[in-house]
């Protein structure tokens, strides 16, 4: 064996096998390699130690113990869950304001087809959706039963005692008589229901086309002449729509919603005969 | 056949009770899979000592060393679960231990790179502070001075980062190459190399101990 590879061997700090040894005896100079390399070695083995302090196993513990809690919280509350769960309740939170937001701006017009479709008294008509009579219809109006308060500040539902959308009060007063200063009110204070774009209640028997005072009244039953400030009434057909207003004979027709009755054509559509008994002055209701 | 199973538990209950000092490392962290506490209270036992030491003298920081071994252990703990006996639970608790104790290493590097006071001040020599609080005597005081020792811990403790590692594996835990290169996760020849090397640097820095050592002999 070689002098260098011996050296190279022993400086790299491999230990020596029996190969090497016996080449160390015979050379000195290897031999020198050799000690100096075991020296080194030796030196080494003595570099500073310490030791753990006597609370090593405490401490660690306590780390221990201290790491499983925050993993035991991190499994409870995961961030990985934790902002999804945000979101979600975020949503929902956005989702309700919107629902009740458009929930106010539609109930009048989710109560409008069930206003539409409340039973009309002495109506048969048939239910064409459901081939029931129109009489079953305030099972519909249930249907409607979480915009009834909307639904009430609707104008009112002519012939529909038991609705819950019951007329307004002003007509029930005038339907039992009442009296209105027909003076003080305006033709903008009348104006009827349908005009301003709110759904239709008048029955489809009051022709809503351009028609002459006489015509009209003669549609509604009721026969009249025209003297100064209106129609007076000769006779009324009994059971015809003037009749159930209540139109008598001697009746001073004045005007229909406000719109004065002279002998010039008018729209047939109103809800309202404002007339003059005797010295009063009234307002009917006309429920086809 | 209830009577067999009751009479297999008796026997599994009865089973003598053997000390956990006389269990390996794999029957003791079997142990602690299990829940035994003790189990792992002796797996501290065993290591504590020699891992400490082994961080100390790759950082030359009491408290650090502590600290790091104490983390060693409670990332052995924490992984039970997936440590698998293919190879000596030593090499899997010094590899853990020499991952932090280079990462920390990092982390000093970088912390002296920005600071202003690193930058001027930087001395080789007296940057690593060392000071083992162990005041006992030693037994070998007479031959090895604590002078002596102090510069042996300088010496190691200012070698490359590359080269510390191995040196104190070889030299002072006196692991096999193999044993080194599986912990460093390096090949045998790079292992041996690095030992190599790094012994040439510690007897250049060591070297009036060397010569003095050489005359006695001579």
């Amino acid at each position: 064996m070689k002098c260098s590879e011996t050296r190279r061997i022993l400086r790299s700090g491999e230990r020596p096998d029996e190969r090497m040894l016996e080449h160390i005896r015979e050379c000195g100079a290897c031999a020198r390699v050799a000690e100096r390399e075991e020296f080194l070695t030796t030196l080494l083995k003595h570099a500073p130690a310490i030791d753990p302090p006597p609370d090593f196993d405490r401490t660690l513990m306590n780390k221990i113990e201290s790491r499983r809690d925050s993993a035991a919280s991190r499994t409870l509350v995961r961030p990985g869950i934790l902002v999804p769960a945000s979101a979600a309740v975020l949503l929902i939170a956005v989702l309700a304001i919107a629902f009740v937001l458009f929930r106010g701006q539609t109930a009048p017009e989710v109560a409008g087809p069930g206003i539409e479709e409340a039973p009309v008294t002495g109506s048969s008509e048939t239910n064409v959706e459901t081939g029931t009579n129109s009489e079953d219809l305030p099972d519909r109006n249930e249907m409607a039963g979480p915009v009834e308060g909307s639904a009430s500040d609707l104008p009112a539902e002519p012939g529909a005692g038991s609705d819950p959308v019951e007329p307004a009060q002003d007509n029930e007063q005038v339907f039992e008589g009442g009296s209105r200063d027909l003076a003080a009110e305006t033709p903008e204070d009348i104006v009827p229901p349908w005009a301003d774009g709110t759904p239709r209640n008048v029955p489809d028997k009051v022709p809503a086309r351009m028609l002459t005072p006489r015509e009209l009244l003669a549609e509604l039953g009721i026969e009249a002449e025209l003297e100064s400030g209106g129609w007076k009434v000769v006779s009324v057909r009994q059971g015809s729509i003037g009749s159930r207003a209540g139109v008598r004979k001697g009746d001073l027709i004045k005007a229909l919603d406000g719109r004065p009755l002279t002998d010039a054509p008018l729209d047939a559509g109103g809800k309202r005969l404002q007339i003059v008994r005797g010295t009063r002055q009234m307002t009917l209701s006309i429920r086809p | 056949m209830a009577l067999d199973r009751f009479e297999l538990e008796q026997r599994e209950v009865e089973r003598p009770a053997v000390s956990h000092s006389e269990l390996s490392d794999h029957d003791l962290i079997d142990a602690t899979r299990e829940g035994d506490e003790a189990a792992f209270a002796e797996i501290v036992s065993r290591y504590k000592g020699q891992l400490t030491n082994y961080i100390f003298r790759m950082l030359g920081d009491y408290e650090e060393s502590i600290d790091l071994a104490q983390e060693s252990f409670v990332r052995v703990y924490f992984a039970i679960d997936r440590y698998h006996s293919g190879y000596a639970f030593s090499t899997y608790i010094y590899r853990i231990a020499t991952n932090l104790a280079i990462s920390e290493l990092r982390k000093r590097k970088r912390r002296k790179l920005y600071s202003l006071t690193g930058l001027f001040s930087y001395d080789d020599e007296s940057d690593e502070v060392y000071q083992p609080p162990d005041d006992r005597p030693h037994p070998e005081e007479e031959v090895v001075s604590r002078e002596m020792r102090e510069t042996i811990g300088k010496a190691i403790i200012s070698l490359p980062d590359r080269y510390k590692a191995p040196i104190i594996l070889r030299e002072i835990e006196e692991k096999t190459y193999e044993e080194i290169a599986e912990i460093l996760g390096l090949g045998l020849g790079t292992t041996k190399s690095r030992i190599s090397r790094g012994r040439g640097i510690l007897r250049q820095r060591l070297e009036r101990y060397l010569e003095s050592d050489t005359d006695e002999v001579q």
